[in-house]
């Protein structure tokens, strides 16, 4: 970047503080992901060693974290954890935006019977608790990251459609979506340009609500046994695993639970500054 | 003569569910420069005639028909068609103009979905002639060409709608339609917006339908005058001449109602008791009789029919040629002030 | 009893250090209408939630003096400025259908009011019934919902209220902007009723120089948050000091050619 370029980032991110405190831990968080291997102290216990005669040893200088039941340490493990958790969020609700915006627009600016067949889709998706629906998919896939990752998706992605179309549908209404009509601009044209970019906000703040909650879902289903299996380092798993020891070992729930909340309040932050940003009536700093 | 006539609506009829929110209408646009104002107040269904005109709502029966040409059947490639010849301005400048798109973008975008923008320009990149054209429809339009790269929110509600004109304008139309296009603004703004538009008429050789419930913007931009009431003609005729003598008692209760700065033109106010009806709620026989001053028993079960009182004149009152030569409400003096 | 006197001096409304609304003198006596008319923008409804000490809870800083037959009302508690809200000064806005509670009955909203400023339910009753009267709405209205009442009637019942509290100055922001032509013209009508027969001091706040016009009986205009001519209407309209005043009045379309 080049110094002037350098100098308006600075001045945005001062005039901007929910964005640079949500954006800078969860770059942070993406750092970690990215170099955990490399710096952990001890990158074998991120994954099938095991220490049984070191287990459940509180924070120390050797263990920061303290160590498991098996005995590897868990301030590896919680760091190598943010390849895992997550990841598994970023692609559920990749797909769930993916699948649910797309729906959810063409419902929304086209009505009638398009809204009809999909919103009838929709609803049935719904009719489940979500937990149950991810359970009852994640039973018949094999017990992995990937099958878990789909899983939950697929109870998901309703949530998004019915938001996105809620949203399209009011765009659609509005007199400058009409006055194109008006001109004569095409249909294919008028969604891509006017009604998907008016339509995407509520989805970025609830994105950003929802990582918490998917990372939550995701440690359910691996307590159950049906996603991340031991050894994999997923936070979710971790608490699960750790609460049993809750009250005599309190950091074998804790770290992995502050990890949880922060990265969920990180990007929490980093969608309501976004949200504030993305609207162009807002006076922005230049 | 049947040659000069533009648009030609006939008998048009739309309705929203069992709402008939227009019912009946019939009007003739001749060709540029001419201008023709459809006045009437909320429920009268000016602005949907407005909308049906550009395609924008259905209609349930009539003909509308440009340059001879059905409209209504049209579809594909002949409705775009149609698009460029006809344009429409709306009422609401704030939200007319998407508020995340900058001003020459919107306006680009219009040249460019017309294939007016030459080649280069397809696919979104801007080329210096598409940008010559923006600038040139922005002043056009007595705007700064530098706004090209504002937001519609950076900008007066008087600047907005000129933009929006400027848009209507991109595609070289015969035929505006101008939706109460100065009531959200000032009265300055106003001004300069009803000049602008004299000012296109002359440059352009434009025709417009003017769509308005402010009867005072009327002279001086249109030569013809339509009156609607619950989706139904009052009357119609050269403005000049309805505004003098008016042939229907709604008229009268309009012209009366308008207030003036100039204490000599102030009319003796007629009253019209109860409120404008919402469209869909229409009594038998003429509609306008539950309110009207000068209702007899004929109005109240038999619907006046449009009938010529005068050359170039109509009006759907039993009592028009009454009205035209002088009757009055009683309690209204004989003669209005201001009245020649 | 001698008519009601409204009094504003140096009235400055200001938010965040940025001055919107500045009057250094307003007068408003019972039995007379005084225009305040303005482009957007001018800070004549800031000006009006001044008055009626609502301007702070937008965030504004006033500062100045409005007296009402003497009472300093600027400065007052909550408590106290609520007592003179609605009983001796009343309000009525552009958008009719906002003042009341989509969720309520019109006539509950209405005695409701009345029971505030405290009135028995028998008394609120009968007052309610004769003010929708007198504003030539059939009180049976007031068993219909705010959404089945049509934007000038809802105008009609929010002066009916502020007649049933006997209120003594009606402050009107740009009542019937949002009406048709007819309905406007009674609307004014009715406020030139209230003028003559009951003596009430109106404040009428409009950006349409043809209403204030005919309705007031001075005006005061306002520009980017600044007074720039007042006095008698006749002689401002006639002999208008300011340029402004005179770009305002060449700009208002005249239909009496």
């Amino acid at each position: 970047m080049t110094g002037t370029g350098v100098s308006r980032l600075g001045r945005f991110l001062r005039a901007n503080p929910l964005i640079a405190t949500g954006g800078v831990i969860a770059l942070l968080i993406v750092l970690i992901a990215i170099v955990a291997p490399l710096v952990v102290p001890y990158p074998a216990d991120a994954g099938a060693a095991t220490h049984p005669e070191m287990a459940l040893q509180p924070p120390s200088a050797q263990h920061l974290f303290g160590t498991d039941q098996v005995g590897r340490d868990l301030f590896s493990r919680v760091l190598a954890g943010a390849r895992v958790s997550p990841v598994v969020a970023l692609f559920v609700l990749l797909i769930s935006c993916v699948v649910g915006i797309s729906l959810g627009v063409l419902a929304g600016y086209f009505g009638g019977i398009t809204d009809e067949i999909i919103m009838r889709i929709t609803d049935i998706f719904l009719a489940f608790p979500p937990l149950l629906l991810a359970l009852a998919f994640a039973t018949v896939l094999p017990a992995n990251l990937t099958s878990l990752t789909i899983a939950i998706a697929i109870s998901w992605w309703p949530w998004y459609t019915r938001l996105v179309r809620g949203q399209a549908a009011s765009v659609a209404g509005r007199p400058y979506v009409e006055a194109c009509r008006a001109l004569g601009i095409p249909s294919r044209r008028i969604l891509l340009r006017h009604v998907l970019p008016n339509s995407v906000t509520p989805v970025i703040v609830q994105v950003s609500l929802d990582v918490g909650g998917v990372i939550l879902t995701a440690s359910a289903l691996s307590f159950l046994g049906l996603g991340a299996q031991d050894p994999t380092p997923d936070w979710g798993l971790m608490v699960a695993e750790g609460q049993n020891y809750f009250t005599t070992q309190w950091w074998l729930v804790t770290f992995p639970g502050l990890a949880i909340l922060i990265t969920a309040l990180a990007f929490n932050l980093l969608g309501d500054g976004l949200r504030d940003v993305l609207d162009p009536r807002r006076v922005l700093v230049r | 003569m049947a040659d000069d006539i533009l648009l030609d609506v006939r008998d048009l009829r739309v309705s929203f569910g069992p709402v008939r929110a227009v019912d009946g209408v019939s009007l003739a646009i001749s060709r540029g420069p001419f201008g023709i104002a459809l006045v009437g107040e909320s429920g009268s269904g000016k602005t949907t005639v407005g909308r049906a005109i550009l395609r924008l709502v259905p209609a349930a029966g009539g003909t509308i028909a440009f340059d001879g040409q059905d409209v209504l059947g049209l579809r594909g490639p002949r409705l775009r068609a149609y698009r460029r010849a006809v344009q429409i301005v709306f009422q609401d400048a704030d939200n007319s103009l998407d508020p995340r798109m900058r001003i020459g973008t919107t306006l680009g975008e219009v040249l460019i979905a017309h294939g007016l923008a030459g080649r280069g320009a397809l696919g979104g990149r801007v080329t210096a002639r598409l940008a010559a054209q923006v600038a040139a429809l922005l002043s056009e339009a007595a705007l700064d060409p530098a706004l090209a790269s504002r937001y519609p929110h950076q900008l007066s509600g008087g600047q907005r709608q000129r933009v929006a004109i400027a848009r209507a304008l991109a595609v070289s139309p015969r035929l505006l339609v101008l939706d109460e296009p100065t009531s959200a603004l000032d009265v300055t703004a106003q001004a300069r917006i009803l000049a602008l538009v004299r000012r296109l008429r002359d440059e352009r050789q434009l025709a417009y339908l003017l769509i308005t419930h402010n009867l005072a913007i009327i002279p001086g931009l249109c030569e013809q005058m339509v009156v609607l009431y619950l989706g139904r003609v009052a009357e119609s005729g050269p403005t000049g001449e309805l505004l003098a003598r008016p042939a229907h008692p709604y008229t009268l209760a309009l012209r009366s109602a308008v207030p003036e700065v100039d204490a000599a033109a102030r009319r003796s106010r007629i009253l019209l008791p109860g409120d404008t009806p919402q469209a869909g709620s229409t009594p038998p026989g003429c509609p306008f009789h539950p309110r009207c001053p000068l209702v007899i028993d004929v109005c109240r079960t038999t619907v006046p029919p449009l009938q010529a009182v005068g050359p170039g004149r109509q009006a759907a009152c039993h009592r028009a040629a009454e009205v035209l030569s002088g009757l009055r409400p009683p309690g209204a003096p004989a003669q209005l002030a201001g009245e020649p | 009893m001698s008519p009601v006197k409204l009094e504003v001096r140096d009235l400055r409304v200001s938010f965040a250090g940025h001055p919107v609304a500045s009057v250094p003198e307003l007068n408003v006596d019972g039995g007379e209408i005084v225009g305040l008319a303005g482009e957007s923008g001018s800070g004549k409804s800031m000006t009006i939630l001044a008055v009626l000490g609502l301007a702070g809870t937008a965030g504004a800083a006033v500062t100045g003096s409005v007296r009402l037959d003497g009472q300093e009302l600027i400065g007052l508690s909550d408590a106290r400025l609520r007592a003179i809200r609605g009983r001796r000064i009343a309000a009525i806005f552009q958008s009719p259908a906002l003042a009341f509670n989509p969720v309520f009955r019109v006539g509950a909203i209405v005695s409701r009011t009345l029971r505030q400023h405290g009135l028995s339910a028998a008394e609120a009753a009968a007052r309610a019934d004769a003010a929708l009267r007198s504003v030539l709405l059939s009180p049976e209205l007031l068993d219909r919902y705010p959404a089945q009442l049509s934007g000038g009637q809802l105008q009609r019942v929010a002066i009916a209220l502020a007649l049933a509290l006997r209120a003594e100055v009606l402050l009107a922001d740009e009542p019937t902007s949002a009406l048709d032509v007819t309905v406007q013209a009674e609307v004014l009508e009715l406020l030139r009723e209230l003028r003559d027969s009951r003596g009430m001091a109106v404040l009428f706040v409009s950006h349409d120089l043809a209403v204030i016009a005919e309705l007031c009986d001075r005006v005061a205009i306002m520009r980017a948050g600044q007074v720039v001519e007042q006095g008698p209407i006749g002689q401002v309209i006639a002999a208008p000091r300011h340029d402004y005043t005179r770009e305002l009045l060449a700009a208002v379309p005249r239909l009496g050619e």
